[in-house]
């Protein structure tokens, strides 16, 4: 009639042969240039799992131990967590009190639009200059991205939430601070996970690229040794890593959000 | 003009000096315990001199000149080349992105042949792939451009295809009962449909591309304004820095009004935000 | 009235005709469940029901855009293959496409078919007359009223001069006001334009006021089947008629106890 879904066998197959056409391109590609700009997928592959526990030329370059990236991967990872759970706090108290207090809120509007118009990794010197290559400048640099993010989603989901229900409560006879933590919180809820799943992909990324540019440990560190190297199958490896907990956190957070917001529509 | 709107814009005065005063304080603090604190956490007054002047020490070698003449030829130069890499990338992005993304939206082969790619590469940070473009491209030009384009690739081709799905059901199928052929509907209903929301993924899009760019810029260019910004903090010139960033901001505030303005003429139809 | 002879030509045919949703670890839906029906040529059919009986998908397979699971839909003796300009669907929510002029909306049918630009004005023209839309050429659907949007919609639909029209709960979203003013108004035009229509609600009375005939549509089948006696024009007081308000009884007794402890079945589509 109007559109025909393909059956579940048709999708299963054009997906395995989207990835095939996928790997065959990378093949091909990989059989024409020179090994080490792209080697073949299977270089990679063999790399991939092996690289979690010891690489020699990251033990020589550390000078230290088997120079396995899963380390570097965690600590990496750890500072993701701190610094956006630091965000996140902070944010939704900034954010609420904005909103809650309209000088405040007027107060803090144009120095809050300002920050979020200087592009994120223009952040990245000023952390490097105050806190140098520390985990304390890392987890910083996630913390102010998350903590801008969260106050402009948290001021505007409590501008789009619909006022009905603020009003029902107070006619219930609830304070206005009782509305807040009854009505606003959890009705704002659903725009604040979804924003946060945004926010952690790209604070991730922001991250990375801040261990890169100057850090002393950490997955970006692992990659900024390895380019100078020309360890291509090496570095994909790493970024497979990279992307695998992207992924894994992504699904983290939607698990979250599906178990918190069990009365919301998709 | 009511109080209520006076009072409004004096908090938001206040708010704008507070920020200001508060960094001024801090810097006069700082200067007392740090003896190089000036280049660390310069004050206001020589972040817009000093600061600016310094810039001639990035003059090619060879050239002579000095002083503010020749810090604001070497921010000309290194925002031209800035510049061109956001623009050429993010518009070869957004082309090719909004193709794939109707071609998806278009056909239920396509979208199951690519959904499995897609997914792992939505979620995927795109930033964690510099190193590879430096490793392939040398840090070449062609590398950079190629990168920011790939960033914004991406980023359109999931928008497209979101854009499209969200033009309302109701809408496709009047279209169809109406006689038209799916190609048709698709040209005359999904297209205009979804560029209120497009619209809305272009403006992220541009403004993450300067971060795009800035992060490539950083880890392997020998110009460009994210190499002013890595090399001033490598000496640790926090005020140069500052003119780089603030620079920088301007000019995407600037491309935003643009697009802003863009809309308004563009989508007269639209309801106001969206 | 005159010409009742058309009323026994079959216009419409559903034969067997069965909707079941697949689901995801349950059971599947089963929607519709063999149903059968015809539709007379000229004739105004309403299909009334609770919510989640099937009624639009019902509609939406007369139209083409949803395909029955078992059975066929016949129009003029012929299966259908799909969406058609002959086959005019007015939909409830807001179809018309908020891009476009009230004008370019309502001339979109005609330029899908290459009709010429001179042409298509004056039909046009015509038609927006009908539903008392001159004048308001110009506008974007953001700056009109629900029920004028609901004009555009049905000038939109007949422009074409499909041989059937389908309306999905039309007038389901719009105040009560608008709602009568708009139901009378449909009544002239469908009186003027006498083409085969279906019509899906949840409201008895709207039915009953439009309609020759009512069928009822519950637990995947139809439960009723009344033909309306009322000549046309029908005024508004007809709604206060013990004949109508006794009709409207006799229907809410079909429907309203099935209704009342139905719970919501999430929307498929």
């Amino acid at each position: 009639m109007v559109e025909r879904e393909p059956s579940l066998i048709a999708r299963v197959a054009l997906g395995a042969l989207g990835i095939g056409l996928f790997v065959a391109a990378w093949f091909a590609v990989a059989a024409s240039v020179d090994p080490l700009r792209l080697p073949p997928p299977t270089d990679v592959a063999e790399v991939v799992f092996p690289i979690l526990f010891e690489s020699r030329p990251l033990a020589n370059q550390l000078g230290s131990g088997d120079g396995g990236i899963l380390p570097h991967l965690l600590a990496s990872l750890g500072r993701l967590l701190a610094g956006s759970a630091i965000g996140v706090a902070a944010g939704l108290a900034v954010g609420l009190l904005m909103s809650y207090s309209r000088r405040i809120g007027w107060l803090l509007d144009l120095p809050t639009r300002l920050l979020r118009a200087v592009p994120p990794l223009g952040v990245i010197p000023f952390v490097l200059v105050w806190f140098g290559t520390s985990s304390t400048a890392q987890i910083l640099l996630v913390a102010l991205f998350v903590f801008l993010l969260v106050v402009v989603n948290t001021t505007n989901a409590v501008q789009n939430l619909r006022p009905v229900y603020a009003r029902f409560a107070r006619t219930m006879g609830a304070s206005r601070l009782r509305t807040y933590r009854d009505v606003v919180l959890p009705g704002i809820l659903p725009s604040l996970v979804g924003g946060l799943r945004a926010a952690l992909a790209f604070a991730w990324g922001l991250l990375v690229v801040a261990e890169l540019v100057g850090g002393r440990y950490g997955i970006g560190r692992v990659l900024s040794l390895l380019v100078p190297l020309l360890r291509t199958p090496e570095l994909i490896a790493c970024i497979l890593w990279i992307v695998v907990v992207a992924v894994a956190l992504d699904a983290l957070l939607l698990a979250v959000q599906a178990r918190l917001l069990r009365w919301h529509h998709a | 003009m009511t109080t209520g709107r006076v009072s409004r814009l004096a908090w938001m005065l206040a708010g704008v000096v507070l920020f200001f005063a508060a960094w001024e304080l801090a810097a006069v603090y700082i200067d007392s315990v740090n003896p190089r604190a000036d280049r660390i956490f310069p004050h206001w007054s020589s972040i817009l001199t000093d600061s600016v002047r310094e810039l001639e020490a990035f003059v090619p070698f060879g050239d002579t000149a000095t002083g503010y003449g020749a810090a604001l030829d070497v921010l000309l130069e290194h925002s031209l080349v800035t510049m061109r890499r956001v623009f050429l990338g993010t518009f070869a992005g957004i082309a090719v992105g909004v193709l794939a993304g109707l071609a998806m939206a278009y056909s239920r082969v396509v979208f199951h042949l690519l959904n499995p790619i897609l997914n792992l590469v939505r979620t995927a940070p795109l930033l964690a792939l510099i190193p590879l473009f430096v490793l392939w491209f040398s840090g070449r030009e062609v590398g950079i451009v190629l990168f920011v384009a790939f960033a914004v690739f991406v980023m359109m081709f999931v928008a497209t295809y979101h854009a499209a799905q969200n033009v309302p059901r109701a809408q496709r199928w009047f279209a169809l009962t109406m006689g038209a052929k799916k190609l048709e509907m698709f040209r005359s209903v999904v297209v205009p449909g979804m560029i209120p929301e497009l619209f809305g993924q272009i403006r992220i899009v541009f403004a993450l591309a300067w971060s795009f760019a800035l992060g490539a810029e950083f880890t392997g260019a020998q110009k460009g304004l994210g190499f002013l910004m890595i090399q001033s903090e490598r000496f640790g010139f926090l005020g140069r820095v500052i003119v780089v960033v603030l620079l920088f901001t301007i000019y995407a505030v600037v491309v935003d009004t643009i697009l802003m303005a863009l809309r308004r003429r563009t989508l007269r139809w639209a309801p106001v935000d969206g | 009235m005159s010409d009742n002879g058309d009323l026994d030509r079959t216009k419409i045919e559903l034969r067997g005709v069965g909707k079941r949703f697949e689901r995801h670890r349950q059971e599947p839906l089963t929607v519709l469940d063999s149903v059968d029906l015809t539709v007379a040529e000229k004739g105004f059919l309403s299909i009334v029901g609770p919510s989640g009986s099937g009624k639009s998908t019902l509609l939406f397979m007369i139209a083409g855009l949803e395909a029955p699971t078992s059975g066929e839909v016949l129009v003029e003796g012929q299966p259908i293959k799909g969406p058609s300009a002959d086959r005019g669907v007015v939909f409830q929510e807001d179809a018309i496409f908020p891009w476009r002029t009230v004008r370019r909306n309502v001339e979109y049918g005609l330029a899908l078919r290459g009709v010429p630009k001179q042409e298509r004005r004056e039909r046009v023209d015509r038609y927006l007359e009908l539903v008392k839309l001159t004048g308001f050429e110009g506008l974007y659907p953001r700056q009109l009223s629900g029920g004028m949007k609901k004009r555009v919609a049905i000038a939109e639909v007949l422009v074409n001069e499909p041989q059937v029209l389908l309306l999905d709960e039309p007038f389901g979203a719009l105040d009560y006001v608008t709602k009568i003013s708009l139901q009378e108004e449909l009544g002239r035009i469908w009186q003027r334009a006498r083409l085969t229509t279906v019509m899906v609600t949840h409201d008895i009375e709207e039915a009953l006021f439009l309609s020759d005939r009512v069928v009822v549509l519950r637990d995947g089948g139809l439960r009723y089947d009344v033909t309306v006696p009322f000549e046309r024009p029908r005024p508004h007081e007809l709604r206060n008629e013990p004949r109508f308000t006794e009709l409207k009884e006799r229907l809410w007794s079909e429907i309203g106890p099935a209704a009342r402890s139905a719970p919501v079945v999430e929307n498929q589509a």
